[in-house]
């Protein structure tokens, strides 16, 4: 298809005369109008008076021109403001093209006056060579799904559903367990205010129950996505639970019969099944629960659930006795489909096993408890009906309490669990208002009780009989006689040993990701951190799971209570909403794959940070758009170059270098750098250095480019072979780029084009990696003047002309 | 006394003076003293042996005779405990028992 030729109208806007002070423009204009396919060249002032804006307006609807080069110095709101102007005429906004001449270095007064003439007209050609190819874009409208699945039923997966059902959205909340609560239905109280967060949960249960846009699948597990952000498609399968919900009415009838009958700590035992040897609180909590019981963590759905694998072969004692009819032994698991335009993710944690700590004995002396099996405790002497302790309260005289048992060890969790301080000042506040004279010794090396939890430690330390001991006991034994703990400690803070005789000693352990994290994390493609967490930026993008559609909140991110998981599940429900409108917008900047030059070498899909390529039905990979956060790095890695980001195509980076090759503005001598600069941080850290009026090198030409791992190997190649004697690539520091990775997957491709640059004699030297943050301005003056003076000592590039 | 171990600390004992409870250790109240490093105790020191309700060890410790009730310790507190009150009352107490 033979395109027709650009028609640019070249305008340079001179607001103050500044430009004008710097390099006589009336020159540029004349040389500029007989460019190539320049229609015409005029200078202009901003704001653009009204007769001539309406002139080029008119000159856009005849025709006579098809885009716009502006010339000068532009502000965000500038560039925007002079876009919306135009499209009323019909100009596309992406028929822009920006030349920043303060950007470049060329309006700044202190730089040789013929030199500066010389650069800016280097400069204005690559913008006009870019101009010339820019193409009109629009965005796109894909349909989307209204609805959202929310794995993990615990207090945040309940409140988002809440929220999310509000707004009008259908909720799929999936559930492992054969109730809801998670682990916060766990617990006995709520810090600061105290209250019962069975309360918390009965609430929220209350609206969804309520809701018809709400559906709780309990005992099931996503074992498949399919589909793409704003519509995928997931299969869930239901493990059965031989009681049927619509019709068990939950009388209990069945308990009095059920022949089953087995200790249970309800999930609150931090220990895992091989080593659970019943010396913590199964023999704290002897209560025992029968084959059938109420759902688990907390029962709801009311219908009792079955665990078919403790019933005696052959018993149906349960379904003689039921009165509705609601048992059916028979019952198989079920396989369910559901759409979803988004997925959240919120499994939660579970308990550090304490029997791999065992300096305090856990698992082998009877009094020594996690503090989730501590929670228990305090539950028994307030809900009725509760298994009963054989532990007394009564006449238990001194509880220890240890902190950061198994957290901030280099042997077990290396992080910060940040609640189980403010969680043991609130288990002595509670245990401390049941039992007046029961003395309590907290062990700890920091109390990490933030923000307004401080009054808990002050509340708690101002309570008689409590003290507070920096440093842990190192033994801890069962006395035979007494059957009391002895623990021995120092005191650090008088220097002097102490001996404690304690009733109990709660562990208080910490919280690591949950179990089911792990087939989440296969399911659905999720990377995780190195504690086994989801995450992905960890302050600007906190709720994001590298994958888009699929967000993260509560403890499935990271340690947090309550309060913070329900603030972290309600961003990431936030951010979700974009793919549950029933439409997703698709901004125009996307990658497109050329598929004649494309030889499906997979490199794009390996590297693309947000895994967002598959194959098209001849193996050629596609950008699902609705998942591409546009960064450009597929464009970046492709061997080929067969990919562009449609508004920065290759091509266009391609004739910007080539020009900059072809029309040198220093002497032979000088080294001239072009330097690719990453759009989110290094182009603003030039600009600031430009005006703050920080001397760079005048060598220097930049062209922004989205993220640094966009910057192709071809074109370092093409700039090298065209006699530019430096490329220079201004990434993100390490850990910081926004698209995750950028600036490393550069970093890498750079090096490896290095080893070519050798083959070809030619000094790895020539292109160079540089870190820049976003107020760098300083460190880029710096990085160019030495990179300056390294080119000359190396030499000109011998392709220089 | 009972004492449950040869340390002298008798965890059982309860805090005499209400205030010392607060203390979260953090060594102001030494770090503003003249006269703090001049003998083995220190204005911390003592207040600890309170927290454990070592009230006689804390009244014969040789820091009381150095303090020259400048305040600086009670100034310095960030949780508000009158060091300075608890040391006077300490002194007297243990001048009252001497005699």
């Amino acid at each position: 298809m033979a395109k027709t030729p650009a028609k640019t109208a070249v305008l340079i806007v001179d607001s103050d005369g500044h430009m004008a002070q710097g390099i006589d423009t009336g020159k540029l204009t004349e040389k500029l109008s007989s460019g190539k396919d320049v229609v015409f060249c005029r200078i202009l002032k901003y704001p653009l008076p009204e007769s001539q804006a309406e002139q080029i307006k008119q000159e856009l609807t005849e025709g006579i021109c098809d885009r716009i080069l502006w010339i000068g110095h532009f502000t965000g709101t500038q560039k925007r403001s002079l876009t919306e102007t135009f499209v009323p005429a019909g100009l596309n906004p992406f028929l822009h093209g920006w030349c920043d001449l303060l950007d470049q270095g060329v309006l700044s007064a202190s730089q040789d006056r013929a030199l500066m003439e010389k650069k800016a007209l280097t400069v204005i050609r690559m913008a006009l060579a870019r101009t010339r190819l820019l193409e009109a874009l629009e965005p796109m409208e894909l349909p989307a799904s209204k609805s959202v699945l929310i794995v993990g039923a615990g207090v945040a997966g309940l409140n988002a559903a809440e929220t999310l059902s509000q707004l009008g959205h259908k909720v799929h909340l999936v559930e492992q367990k054969s109730g809801v609560g998670g682990k916060v239905a766990l617990l006995s109280r709520f810090y600061p205010r105290m209250c019962d967060p069975h309360c918390g949960i009965e609430v929220v249960l209350n609206a969804l129950s309520a809701s018809e846009r709400v559906d709780i699948h309990t005992l099931t597990r996503v074992v498949e996505t399919t589909g793409s952000p704003g519509n995928y498609t997931i299969r869930l399968e239901k493990a059965p639970r031989y009681v049927k919900t619509d019709l068990c009415t939950a009388c209990g009838e069945c308990l009095n019969v059920c022949p089953v009958e087995f200790a249970n700590g309800r999930g609150a035992i931090q220990d895992m099944p091989p080593f659970n040897t019943g010396n913590g609180l199964l023999k704290l909590l002897p209560g025992k629960t029968r084959a059938i019981h109420p759902a688990e963590p907390f029962p709801f759905p009311e219908a009792f659930v079955i665990e078919r694998d403790r019933c005696p072969a052959g018993c149906q004692e349960c379904e003689k006795v039921c009165p509705t009819g609601a048992i059916d032994l028979q019952d198989g698991s079920v396989s369910e489909t559901v759409e979803a335009g988004a997925i959240l993710v919120a499994t939660g944690w579970d308990p550090f096993p304490l029997s791999q700590v065992t300096e305090y004995g856990y698992g082998v002396n009877p009094g020594v408890i996690g503090n989730l099996e501590m929670e228990q405790l305090l539950a028994t002497f307030r809900v009725p009906h509760a298994p009963l302790s054989t532990f007394d309260l009564n006449k238990t005289e001194a509880v220890g309490f240890v902190q950061c048992a198994g957290s901030r060890d280099d042997r077990y969790l290396k992080y910060c669990s940040t609640v189980c301080c403010s969680g043991t000042l609130k288990q002595v506040m509670t245990l401390k208002q049941a039992y007046p004279d029961i003395r309590c010794y907290i062990f700890y090396n920091d109390i990490r009780s933030t923000g307004f939890d401080e009054n808990l430690l002050r509340t708690v330390k101002m309570l008689d009989g409590v003290v507070f001991i920096p440093g842990f006991p190192a033994q801890v034994e069962t006395n035979r006689a007494t059957g009391k703990l002895s623990a021995v400690a120092e005191d650090t803070l008088s220097g002097r040993e102490i001996k404690l005789e304690l009733d109990l000693l709660v562990l208080a352990g910490g919280m690591q990701p949950s179990q089911s994290a792990d087939q989440i994390a296969t399911t659905l493609g999720l990377p995780r951190n190195q504690y086994g967490f989801f995450e992905s930026h960890h302050q600007c993008r906190p709720e994001e799971s590298q994958r888009t559609g699929i967000f993260v909140g509560g403890c499935a991110r990271e340690p947090m209570n309550v309060a913070h998981s329900l603030e972290s599940i309600h961003l990431a429900a936030m951010k979700a909403l974009r793919f549950t409108m029933g439409t997703v917008r698709v901004e125009p900047a996307y990658p497109v794959v050329d598929k004649t030059k494309c030889d499906q070498c997979k490199r794009c899909v390996e590297d693309c940070p947000f895994s967002c390529f598959y194959y098209d039905e001849k193996g050629f990979p596609v950008p699902d758009l609705a998942k591409c956060r546009q960064c450009g790095n597929c464009m970046g890695v492709c061997p080929v170059i067969a990919i562009s980001k449609r508004d920065c195509t290759i091509r266009q980076l391609s004739q910007q270098v080539e020009t900059m090759g072809n029309s040198p503005f220093l002497d032979y001598e000088e080294p001239i750098i072009l330097s690719f600069l990453c759009e989110n941080d290094a182009a603003p850290a030039v600009r600031l250095a430009m005006e703050q009026g920080i001397p760079v090198p005048p060598n220097v030409i930049s062209i922004p480019v989205p993220c640094a791992g966009a910057v192709n190997n071809a074109l370092l190649a093409d700039a090298l072979s065209l006699g530019i004697d430096g490329v220079l690539i201004a990434g993100c520091k390490e850990g910081h780029c926004h698209y995750v990775n950028g600036d490393q997957l550069v970093r890498k491709r750079s090096g490896d084009l290095k080893d070519k640059l050798e083959t070809m004699m030619i000094e790895q030297e020539r292109v160079r990696f540089v870190s820049l943050e976003i107020r760098d301005a300083l460190k880029y003056a710096d990085t160019v003047a030495a990179y300056v003076a390294d080119l000359k000592a190396i030499g000109p590039n011998p392709f220089k002309v | 006394m009972k004492r449950e171990s040869d340390s002298g600390i008798d965890p059982s004992q309860p805090s005499p003076i209400h205030a010392v409870k607060n203390c979260m250790q953090c060594g102001r109240c030494s770090s503003s003293c003249l006269a703090a490093f001049q003998s083995d105790d220190s204005p911390r020191k003592v207040i600890r042996l309170l927290q454990w309700g070592l009230q006689s060890e804390a009244m014969s410790s040789p820091f009381l005779r150095l303090c020259i009730q400048c305040l600086k310790c009670t100034d310095a507190c960030p949780v508000s405990v009158d060091i300075a009150g608890v040391i006077r009352k300490l002194t007297r107490d243990h001048f009252i028992k001497g005699r």
